[in-house]
């Protein structure tokens, strides 16, 4: 069904009939993608639904499947309970909202009640109870340094670009002009990822790269190497230019752009797939990254024997992957397919097993490149759970061409265009425009 | 966690590349200076002891998956040499090889010699493959990638340990009993392995450029084994070019002196066995240096 012609809440239907797999399909097809535009203008108001639709929403809970908000919904009476997931914003002026279940979007308490038992991935505003007692209030997480932070304030990641460009400088003096081995960065409290100044150039053109590839090769097999400030050669183009990050535990950076803007490649550089160009990364403890899917995984292989495989590549030994294995089984929810082989699980399946073995793992800075974009909602809405409890103990980044998504998970965001980061702060500041720029170019976009 | 370490210079179990200030922390700088050929093989060593799990996993991965989509299973692992081994039993029992002017039953000569060139073909085969087909893996996750060596040189020594198998039960059907220069035979053979996996891992760093190196060296490893006395002896070759190249190809001592060993009748050229296992260790070391020093830097034309 297309959410411009959505079937209609039938406002008859005994409620009973959200048990009924029938029952169940028209709901979801009545709360779909666009689930305002199959309720009559008025229904926008939850106090205002009939009893069958609020028992669809407030009661059918796994039935109900999720529902996916354009529009703001607003509680203004009587007691609304959300126990199945909802995506979207909320809006309580009078009665009372309890989220049981899972919110993955904004809540704002602006005169009425709002009691939360489940989990909210998103913004809560005004007064909230939390299992009915007043909620521990955390700590602020520690604003991240983005973008221009070589070029910018004094952090770690400054320190480490001008102690770079240090030994650069007595290189060029005559000594060894690679930059040295005793690079003496000093970590700090909390921090967890340094990149000061990293650029990456690739070849646009296959025989260039092949060319160029077997000089770099051959240079480096003697001991030479190209010196750090070098020029781009023909056909060679900056992936990623002059890129500082500091992260600390508790960051969550959402880094946008366009395809080709160099995302990928920013994080492959940070993840420590590959080297820099230029520039230099500290990672203080451990670094993973969903960066493509389930790494190593083979398709021949069955789950089980994917999942020793993945945590073996991510520095797992065999008795620790077995320690984990309830765990990320259960949490990618794939008990009935762990004896089948990899080829015949479906992609978002692959993705949830990939993530959940990273998520069992919890390192110190974890990175994810759009892998969510093949999640179903409800799995999506899970490793969102996961990233914000993460949060706590790691530094999260996450990146992809969707700010909606990098809202939900992020707090920071940093534009990436070109290579180079052209703005950063939070992430609605950097959201906004972006997608004012990308309406600019493309009207797909508008 | 560490939160604030030391400076610690050159720790432990990190490349000089991606110098380490402590057990936790990791630095990756442009133009690193790469590890050493020795310093590189003491980290591929210890990895071995400090990743078993990581070995273990990637060599399963590539000894059982090549099988699952078989009804054999890996009962392959033993008809592939079988078949090979019956294939030249059938040739000689239809007449079609004749006699050598070896000591040695002509069959057993030759299974021999197969089996060992078959132990070359498949250090090479496997290693020549190490960056390209984990073109995917090495663009996903940072991990050590001495993993992927010694992941090729064990499922390498495991095909090669099933042929052997199955050649020693050959050989025990035709007749050969065992002897005592049987305790020189295996460790005799690990300089013809050095030199497939040295000339496997020096086309590996290749094919991750350009593929050209791989299709020569295929065509030129075919010409190579017939000029290596696997299918006939030494003292058959009656032209004088070929008995030059047969003399001056280090895989003529590398052959010869295990098939000698194990089958006795032959005589034992030492001095030149020496020489190539020279030529074999040294091709494997300067392979292994060319390995540490570019990978990294060939990590992104890896496509």
């Amino acid at each position: 069904m297309s959410a411009a012609e959505p079937e209609p809440v039938d406002p008859e239907a005994p409620s009973g009939d959200a048990t009924t797999p029938e029952s169940a399909e028209r709901l979801r097809g009545a709360h779909g993608r666009n689930a305002n535009a199959a309720l009559p203008e008025s229904v926008r108001d939850v106090s205002e639904m009939t009893d069958e639709q609020l028992a669809a929403f407030g009661e059918a809970g796994d039935m109900m499947g999720h529902l996916s908000l354009d529009a703001d919904l607003t509680v203004t009476s009587g007691v609304v309970d959300i126990n199945g997931s909802l995506a979207g914003s909320v809006l309580v002026t009078g009665g009372k909202l309890i989220i049981s279940g899972s919110l993955i979007g904004s809540v704002t308490n602006d005169g009425g009640e709002l009691d939360i038992t489940g989990s909210v991935v998103g913004q809560i505003v005004g007064e909230h109870t939390v299992n009915g007692k007043a909620p521990v209030v955390e700590e602020e997480a520690p604003e991240p340094d983005v973008g221009q932070i070589g070029r910018g304030g004094p952090s770690l990641a400054q320190k480490a670009s001008v102690q770079l460009k240090s030994k650069a400088t007595r290189s060029d003096r005559g000594s060894d002009p690679i930059i040295g081995k005793k690079v003496r960065l000093k970590p700090e409290p909390d921090t967890v990822l340094v990149a000061g100044g990293v650029s990456k150039h690739f070849s646009r053109d296959l025989q260039t790269s092949m060319k160029y590839g077997l000089r770099t090769l051959a240079k480096s097999v003697v001991g030479l190497h190209d010196p750090p400030d070098r020029e781009l050669k023909e056909d060679e183009f900056w992936a990623v230019k002059d890129v500082s990050i500091q992260l600390q535990r508790g960051n969550s950076v959402g880094i946008m752009g366009i395809n080709g803007s160099g995302k990928t490649t920013l994080l492959r550089l940070l993840a420590g797939v590959y080297p820099p160009d230029q520039g230099g990364i500290m990672i203080n403890g451990t670094a993973h990254g969903i960066i493509g899917i389930g790494a190593g995984m083979h398709p021949h292989l069955t789950g089980t024997e994917n999942v020793f495989l993945n945590g073996a590549i991510l520095g797992l030994e065999t008795e620790e992957t077995a320690e984990l294995y309830d765990e990320i089984v259960e949490f990618a929810e794939l008990d009935y397919a762990m004896d089948a082989p990899l080829a015949m699980y479906s992609s978002g399946m692959r993705v949830r097993l990939g993530f959940s073995v990273l998520a069992a793992l919890r390192p110190d800075v974890m990175m994810i490149d759009e892998a969510f974009a093949v999640g179903d909602l409800a799995f999506r809405e899970k490793c969102f759970g996961v990233i914000a409890d993460m949060r706590k103990t790691s530094a999260v980044l996450v990146v992809s061409q969707i700010p909606h998504l990098l809202q939900i998970v992020c707090d920071h965001g940093a534009w990436l265009d070109g290579g180079e980061i052209v703005m950063s702060g939070p992430i609605g500041d950097v959201s906004e425009p972006f997608l004012r720029e990308m309406a600019r170019r493309s009207p797909a976009w508008r | 966690m560490t939160t604030a370490v030391p400076p610690q210079d050159n720790a432990p179990g990190v490349p000089k590349g991606r110098t380490s200030f402590g057990d936790d922390i990791t630095v990756f700088q442009a133009n690193a200076k790469p590890a050493g050929v020795f310093a590189g093989l003491w980290r591929a060593i210890r990895l071995i002891f400090e990743r078993p799990g990581l070995i273990y996993q990637l060599s399963k991965r590539d000894l059982v998956s090549i099988h699952k989509k078989t009804f054999g299973g890996l009962l392959w692992l033993v008809l592939t040499p079988a078949l090979s081994i019956s294939s030249w039993v059938l040739l000689r029992s239809v007449g079609i090889l004749t006699e050598s002017n070896s000591e040695s039953p002509f069959v057993l000569y030759i299974l021999a010699g197969t089996t060992f060139w078959t132990l070359f073909r498949a250090a090479y085969n496997n290693l020549k493959k190490t960056l390209l087909k984990a073109n995917k893996l090495v663009l996903q996750v940072r991990f050590p990638h001495e993993a992927l060596i010694i992941k090729e040189m064990i499922v390498a020594l495991t095909t090669f340990g099933f042929s052997l198998v199955i050649t020693f039960v050959a050989l025990f059907a035709f007749g050969l009993r065992p002897r005592m220069e049987w305790l020189l035979f295996l460790p005799t053979l690990l300089p013809l392995f050095l030199f497939g996996a040295g000339v496997g891992l020096a086309v590996s760093l290749m094919n991750a450029i350009a593929v050209d190196v791989e299709r020569l060296m295929d065509l030129f490893l075919g010409f190579v084994m017939f000029a290596t006395p696997i299918v006939y002896s030494r003292e058959d070759v009656v032209s004088s070019e070929l008995s030059f190249l047969v003399e001056l190809n280090p895989l003529t001592y590398l052959v010869t002196v295990p098939r000698a060993l194990l089958l006795g009748g032959e005589s034992l050229p030492w001095m030149g066995y020496g020489i190539s296992s020279g030529v074999a260790a040294a091709m494997f070391l300067l392979a292994l240096r060319a390995f540490f020093a570019g990978e990294s830097g060939l990590l992104e034309r890896i496509l």
